[in-house]
């Protein structure tokens, strides 16, 4: 593993690739650019918080630029953790509201037909764009009614008959928006032979408080989540996450933004694709596969974190070994979203704008539906497309 | 993962020895720390100097990488435009006599192909035009009017001068230091600018039928310099910026999306750390994402210093990944202090035997091969071959995996 000091911006060669690759920049000529906002004003920054430019907050931490530079600058990291340290915009209310996933999630499965219902109201998400400054023309993913962990505690009985074991990082989305993904997942696991387990109090991951400046908050839940992860590691259990982002938030930014160290459970951390490509190659794990499955034509997008990860390449495999799908490999590109960025009013266009080429892809692509690994694409690519989109553990359960 | 061979690298060679691999028949895998060098070039692709290239490398040593390429040199380089071609990288130049094309600096440099629609001559001493405005954004710091005038002059060229402007671009001058060839590039992507930019051609160039930009018309778009033409009636030739380069990047992008439509894998930003063997043979590698790959055949083409793939530490040349034999000068030797002499650092690299199979430790390694700018023997500055040496190996080395 490469050591990296608070001086790896100096490994920048001013080559300028990474701002090639900034989906941003590529459509709103006010941002600078990663190269500009990362190791060049970080030189600058060393010497003072008042070279830090607002506009480092138009910066949707898709890390591509790190993705693209050939010298291992850690270009994404440098720009958030700036705004970290510099930002003097306050979070508000709306940024509580969008960070708070867990805490917002909570309350809304409890009466989430009242909630969709209401939050599908064109009136009422003007209001919203007058109260909060979240875009009016940007829709709200649905409530579940009663959680994923809800439905997992009746499960246990059911899970602990299996000789083998994970723990399952559900993330906030399975558990307040997608019980039925979470679900899935348990679904596949168990025709592997592998009964499910939760975590022990599993917090939200933070990348939203994180993205939002609630770095305290952050910490304090990441620390905990990091000490369950301990507990289950210890326990000889993987543990495995269906959100490309949640993992790559507990394994990477975790160290690198919010400077706690994970090293010795890093490795312990996967994502479910990974995960199951990986038993289905080791020659012991096999699946039955429904042969009455209808053919499906499913188009994948590549989630940025994921991209970031290195592990797409799992997501597609996999897909390709289900025999009722016909794979179409979108062109890696960000969707635009970028978690509670694109829900932000000021974003809203640059984020539609960063997408608009995939959607279009999309819509050529003929599918049936789109995968992907991560919840906001989903979100993104739905409201902005014909096509519903699904996780591919919900594709493969689908086809047993 | 496995594949029937994994490419380290994801440069020019390794593209071109991926696409043969594929399109007949072969997966392939390309494993690359981030883009290539093809972002700092300029859009035109050098086979050997002198005018006849052809005839010119016939008298290298035995020590140059074409010298194992033997007779097949004019087949190889057939091959290579058509893969360029296929991939949608329109280039003109042929191998039998060399043409020159314009530096960022105005200089007239020999090459073997240049992508359509740039400023070229066929001897060097003429052009085609007798009059020329010469029409540059206005803060774009990646190209020099006047050095590329005062060339046109000296070749009798009647030249006139002007800047443009779009409002998109004075935002961008906000961060005058980004005001690069991607983001001018890009406002030319669309129509509505397009169409302005059309209407200062006409309004400026009255007098004259030929119109000089900085390489930057369209990111996404290639057929922008057609549509400039079209409406305004005039030739549009461009030279090429500083980079980072919009004619190279379009290169890279066009052959790597030909390389991944023919079933090609990249795993971008992914470094090749760890390998295994197995009897002699290289078994699996593993990248700094934890992907372990494994493969029949696996080729090195990380390139040379800027690239990745060697590395000059005070105790001398390494490459970096297998610690596979350097041929290379000793470190107190490595530069020349005449800055434009050739750099003998330039000509460090891996050795390997006539089928480049990448020696370790004196002994070939029977599944790994070397091509491209990681190879040792020749000087791509100087020599001007920097494209052909990686292309060609890229090439050579595909056929003997294919037909083994």
């Amino acid at each position: 593993m490469k050591q990296y000091s608070e001086h790896n911006f100096e490994q920048c060669t001013k080559c300028t690739v990474c701002t090639v690759y900034c989906p941003v920049a590529a459509v709103n000529p006010l941002y600078p650019g990663p190269k500009q906002a990362g190791p060049d004003g970080e030189r600058l920054r060393m010497k003072g918080g008042e070279f830090f430019d607002e506009s480092l907050n138009l910066c949707l931490n898709c890390k591509r630029c790190e993705v693209a530079c050939p010298s291992d600058v850690r270009i994404g990291d440098i720009i958030q953790s700036a705004r970290i340290k510099h930002s003097a915009k306050k979070p508000g209310l709306r940024e509580f509201t969008l960070a708070n996933t867990d805490l917002v999630g909570s309350v809304a499965t409890l009466v989430s037909p009242v909630v969709n219902a209401t939050l599908g109201l064109k009136p009422v998400r003007h209001i919203v764009e007058g109260v909060m400054n979240i875009d009016h023309r940007r829709i709200f993913p649905k409530y579940a009614f009663g959680t994923f962990e809800g439905w997992m505690r009746k499960q246990r009985k059911a899970q602990e008959q299996f000789a083998k074991q994970i723990a399952y990082f559900h993330g906030c989305y399975v558990n307040y928006n997608n019980p039925p993904l979470g679900q899935a997942f348990v679904k596949v696991l168990n025709a592997l032979g592998y009964g499910v387990q939760l975590l022990e109090n599993e917090k939200c991951c933070g990348v939203a408080l994180i993205s939002n400046g609630f770095i305290d908050k952050a910490k304090k839940q990441a620390k905990s989540n990091l000490a369950a992860i301990r507990k289950a590691t210890a326990a000889g259990l993987k543990v495995v996450a269906t959100s490309s982002t949640c993992t790559f938030t507990l394994r990477d930014e975790y160290e690198h933004l919010l400077d706690l160290d994970n090293g010795d459970v890093r490795e312990n951390i996967d994502l479910a694709c990974r995960f199951i490509y990986n038993l289905l190659c080791d020659g012991n794990h096999t699946l039955q596969f429904n042969p009455d499955a209808p053919r499906v034509r499913v188009a994948y997008h590549s989630p940025c974190h994921l991209e970031r990860l290195g592990w797409t390449q799992y997501s597609i495999e996999l897909l390709k070994l289900i025999p009722n799908v016909e794979l179409v490999k979108l062109d890696s590109q960000c969707c635009g979203i970028a978690g509670t960025y694109g829900f932000k009013k000021e974003n809203y266009a640059t984020s539609q704008a960063i997408g608009e080429s995939l959607f279009a892809a999309i819509e050529a692509s003929e599918c049936d539906y789109v995968a992907t690994d991560c919840e906001t694409c989903k979100w993104q690519i739905e409201m902005s497309t014909s096509k519903k989109v699904f996780h591919p553990i919900e594709v493969l359960a689908a086809s047993l | 993962m496995r594949y029937d061979t994994v490419i380290i690298g994801g440069g020019l060679a390794a593209l071109l020895c991926g696409i043969e691999l594929v399109r007949n028949g072969k997966s392939a895998a390309i494993v690359t720390t981030g883009h290539s060098t093809l972002h700092f070039s300029s859009g035109s692709f050098g086979l050997y100097n002198g005018a006849e290239p052809l005839k010119a490398v016939e008298a290298l040593g035995e020590e140059h990488p074409y010298s194992k390429l033997g007779e097949n040199i004019e087949q190889l380089a057939a091959k290579a435009t058509e893969i360029l071609n296929v991939a949608g990288v329109a280039t003109i130049g042929d191998a039998e006599a060399n043409h020159y094309i314009m530096t960022p600096t105005g200089a007239l440099r020999q090459c073997w192909l240049s992508m359509e629609g740039m400023v070229t001559s066929k001897d060097g001493k003429s052009l085609d035009f007798s009059d020329a405005l010469i029409l540059c954004p206005e803060g774009f710091l990646d190209f020099y009017t006047q050095f590329v005038a005062d060339s046109l002059r000296r070749l009798d060229v009647e030249v006139a001068e002007a800047l443009f402007s779009l409002p998109e671009l004075v935002i961008r001058r906000n961060n005058p230091t980004e005001m690069r060839s991607v983001a001018v590039a890009r406002a030319l992507d669309k129509e509505e600018n397009i169409l302005a930019l059309a209407s200062i051609i006409s309004r400026e160039a009255k007098a004259t039928q030929t119109v000089i930009m900085p390489a930057v018309l369209g990111f996404e778009r290639t057929d922008v310099l057609s549509r400039l033409e079209k409406i305004t009636g005039k030739q549009i030739l461009t030279v090429a910026t500083l980079p980072p380069s919009v004619e190279g990047i379009k290169a890279e992008r066009a052959l790597r999306r030909t390389f991944e439509r023919m079933g090609g894998v990249i795993f971008n930003g992914h470094t090749a750390t760890e390998y295994t063997m197995d009897e002699g043979a290289v078994a699996t590698i593993t990248t700094s994402k934890g992907v372990t790959l494994a493969a029949n055949d696996f080729v090195l083409a990380s390139g040379s210093f800027i690239g990745g793939g060697l590395q000059a530490l005070r105790s001398g040349v390494t490459e970096v990944l297998f610690g596979a034999d350097v041929v290379a000068p000793e470190v107190t030797e490595l530069t020349n202090r005449e800055l434009f002499a050739a750099q003998p650092f330039m000509s460090a690299g891996i050795a390997t035997d006539a089928q480049f199979k990448v020696m370790v430790a004196g002994q070939a390694v029977e599944n790994l091969y070397g091509c491209g700018a990681v190879l040792a023997g020749y000087n791509p500055v100087k020599e001007g071959c920097g494209a052909g040496v990686a292309m060609f190996t890229a090439l050579a080395v595909a056929e003997d995996i294919i037909n083994r």
